[in-house]
């Protein structure tokens, strides 16, 4: 045993050597700071926002999680939209976000998504590694125990430093065209704060939970901290604060592949998200529910995974939304 | 938990030091240990699936003593049956309850019938069910045969059916190999954990590494195959046939690797089946626990090939559709099956079906000769092409799939550089293929060195962390 773990020990040490060398050579020094992409694109967005804001007395907000920053195109529908929607954004940002902005415009319709985690009975307590979602990027639009709150980005920094510093065969196996690209942030930014993704490509979603099914479960993580009584905590913030700034609020549910509610009926949430729903539409909101369209309008091809739209799906869905606006 | 996720990394060596430096004088804690560690690591997935993996202990272990104690042989048969009908009816409700249903509609349908589905259910799969059934399953049926003595430790036989290292995607380990030891102490060996760490380097490298980088060509290629010319959805093909070798075989060395560093043999699952001279031989090196299943427990007692030409046809047919079927409930895994049942059928007539047997191609040269090169690519191309029916979502895309390729073949200027990635992969398969126990066995410790360190590097720089890849073979 000693000569086996002496060996280890041994190998260990060269092997982090190695690691050290190759990160050192590529860099030139080991005081590397990186900024995770949500955090890059959100300081972007605020930049667009800006410039957006110094060009419109009179606005519409799309605000959301990533799974409404990648089903609507605000470009598509006029150009008074602004889509401020991030990656895990939940109700209680989007609160923040609007209570910060109130007195610079006026602001006339907002499409908000909603989703489970806008719903937990806590942001702080009992967190599961980065759950319930929060950007973790809305400190800027002040500062409290939620905005504070801090992701691990120890594994997202690693994972970067991996990317950038350390070989890896699919930039062999990617085409030469793709390959710069992808190493840099794959977001690119519209005018009007649409996201497009160039690394998502569109999946058939059929064929990959063929062979792949436990790759459809990421979506059940948006249920962590929810009980069977939600919490409408989060929610009233913003919705009071709209009404009492005279936002007409249009409350979307963006669709959702056949996975994504099969695996949330096995775990037995689609009962807490009914509950949800029967709330919701027990109060004096609008609510536009898609979750279900992609069963007969939307095919496979649409989507990257069991929740998000690509591009074509986005512009699909846009249409539609674009259409229940002017009626 | 998987194998290549970071909660992995930190629970191997914890169970490891638990093991060996706390309770290395007891064999019953080290058994509990085994067990509880087995469930932490199955429970991680899905802790309500632990019960299930429970309740097939419990109802196997007092089977088995039943079997061994009745005296009666209608009895012993009938205890037989309920552990059999036990097994395959959670099989049955979990992976194919659906299926048969949906099938059922289908066939009404055809008639006219139209139905809606209102049985179908919503049945999530439990992984690794298919194998640690087919585990207690050949429990029973050797004690039935006389082939075993049950044991009354309901510890180690609760550790022998969920024994983490290959509880979710085999290899399929046999009571008779398995359980004596758990049942025997163990005693560290330091070449036994080389050989051990050799085959997780190894296991990893092939399914972090090769497969999960073959892995996003494959998808898009097989999802899109309409836009592609036939170049391409070769070279589809092929990504694809080393996707799932890496993939399943690679689960397979880390299990048994891992089986080395805490004493335990595990039986050799994937003998480099690329370099098989023909089906038959390639049969004897592709999952090769659950093809010596499947001849111990089906086709034997079908009567093998002892009753004459058409009973033996018809047993290969039948164990190589079950086979398929074993895979999911698909048609298209049965049509697998079936293909390679007729590829199998003319070298059983001929009597050549086990003219391979014992050695590795080329087992003293470095190269194969050009009989053995042209041998070994006409196998893997009939292997390659049985794999689109595999992959394929349904029978129709399989036909389409090849029929697109033959018909509109052309040079694929796209995704040939993933053929890189193939061949380095031969390379390094091609060297080891001796001993598909301990890989990485070169002769000098420099090379040794290089190569732990080059699959290291490789490893580290592929390693998912935020975004992990299942196995395959987890949901079959």
């Amino acid at each position: 045993m000693e000569l086996f773990l002496k060996k280890i020990i041994i190998f260990v040490a060269l092997f982090v050597f190695l690691l050290l060398s190759t990160f050192y050579l590529n860099e030139g020094s080991f005081d590397v700071r990186f900024k995770n992409s949500d955090e890059i694109n959100m300081h972007h967005k605020v930049k667009y926002f800006s410039k957006f804001l110094s060009q419109n007395d009179t606005i519409n907000l799309i605000l959301g999680s990533s799974t409404t920053k990648y089903a609507i195109i605000p470009d598509s529908i006029s150009s008074r939209w602004f889509s401020f929607a991030n990656a895990s954004q939940n109700i209680y940002e989007s609160f923040k976000f609007l209570d910060f902005y109130k007195d610079s415009v006026v602001i006339d319709t907002i499409i908000i998504g909603v989703e489970p985690f806008d719903f937990p009975y806590s942001y702080i307590k009992k967190r599961k590694g980065d759950t319930p979602s929060l950007n973790g990027n809305f400190k800027m639009f002040g500062k409290d125990s939620i905005t504070s709150i801090k992701k691990n980005l120890l594994l997202t920094n690693v994972a970067a430093i991996k990317k950038k510093f350390f070989y890896n065969f699919k930039d062999l196996t990617q085409n030469s065209n793709n390959r710069k690209k992808t190493k840099s942030n794959p977001e690119i930014l519209t005018d009007q704060g649409y996201s497009i993704r160039r690394d998502k490509v569109p999946i058939n979603l059929d064929s990959l939970y063929k062979i792949a099914p436990l790759s459809f479960d990421n979506h059940l993580q948006y249920f962590v901290n929810i009980q069977s009584i939600p919490n409408f905590k989060y929610f009233e913030l913003f919705d009071s604060l709209a009404t009492s700034l005279d936002i007409k609020v249009l409350y979307l549910m963006t669709p959702k592949s056949k996975f994504y509610h099969k695996s949330v009926k096995i775990k037995n949430y689609d009962k807490i998200w009914l509950s949800i729903k029967d709330s919701l539409n027990k109060k004096q909101i609008e609510i536009w529910n898609y979750e279900n369209i992609n069963v007969d309008t939307l095919s496979y091809h649409l989507f990257w995974d069991e929740t998000h739209l690509v591009y074509d799906g986005a512009r699909f869905f846009t249409k539609i939304i674009k259409q229940r606006l002017k009626e | 938990m998987l194998f290549n996720s970071l909660e992995f990394i930190i629970f191997l060596p914890t169970v490891f030091c638990l093991y060996w430096f706390f309770f290395q004088k007891s064999l019953k804690l080290q058994n509990i240990i085994l067990l509880i560690s087995s469930y932490v690591f199955y429970g991680w997935w899905d802790w309500r699936f632990l019960s299930l993996i429970f309740l097939s202990t419990v109802v196997d272990y007092f089977i088995g003593l039943r079997i061994y104690n009745s005296i009666n042989k209608k009895v012993k048969k009938s205890y037989l049956l309920i552990s059999v009908l036990f097994n395959l009816g959670l099989l049955a409700f979990f992976k194919y309850f659906n299926f048969f249903i949906d099938s059922w509609i289908y066939l009404l349908g055809t008639f006219g019938y139209e139905h809606n589905s209102t049985w179908t259910l919503n049945v999530i799969l439990p992984v690794g069910i298919s194998f640690y059934t087919f585990q207690t399953m050949s429990y029973s049926l050797d004690i039935y045969y006389r082939k075993l003595k049950p044991t009354k430790d309901f510890i180690s036989f609760a550790s022998f059916v969920s024994f983490f290292p290959q509880l979710v995607a085999g290899p399929i380990e046999r009571a008779s190999n398995l359980l004596p030891q758990i049942l025997n102490n163990r005693i560290f060996k330091y070449e036994q954990a080389v050989q051990g760490l050799r085959l997780i380097l190894y296991g990893m490298f092939k399914k972090v590494v090769i497969a999960d980088s073959l892995a996003p060509h494959v998808d898009t290629i097989f999802q899109n195959y309409t836009s592609f010319n036939g170049g391409v959805l070769l070279l589809g093909l092929v990504y694809f046939s080393f996707q799932i070798y890496c993939d399943f075989s690679g689960y397979s060395d880390i299990a048994i690797g891992t089986s080395k560093l805490f004493g335990f043999e595990l039986m050799s699952n994937f003998k480099f089946p690329y370099f098989s001279r023909d089906i038959g031989e390639f049969w004897r090196r592709w999952h090769v626990s659950l093809s010596t299943w499947f001849r111990d427990y089906l086709y034997f007692p079908l009567g093998g090939s002892k009753g004459g030409k058409f009973s033996s046809i018809r047993n290969i047919f039948i164990i190589f559709s079950v086979s398929g079927f074993w895979h999911g409930a698909n048609w298209t895994f049965i049509a697998w099956g079936l293909i390679h049942a007729m590829l199998y059928i003319p070298l059983f007539l001929k009597g050549k079906n086990r003219q391979y047997t014992s050695n590795i191609v080329a087992e003293n040269n470095w190269f194969p000769s050009i009989k053995e090169l042209l041998q070994m690519s006409i196998t893997f191309s009939l292997t390659m092409i049985a794999w689109v029916f595999f992959r394929s979502e349904s029978l129709t895309d399989s036909l389409q799939y090849i029929f697109r390729m033959v018909n509109h073949f052309s040079y694929p200027s796209i995704y040939a550089n993933g053929l890189i990635v193939v061949f380095i992969f031969i390379l390094f398969d091609w060297t080891m293929r001796r001993d598909e126990r301990d890989p990485i066995k070169y002769r000098y410790k420099s090379i040794r060195y290089f190569v732990y360190l080059s699959m290291s590097y490789l490893i580290f720089s592929h390693f998912k962390i935020t975004d992990l890849s299942q196995f395959m073979y987890f949901q079959f």
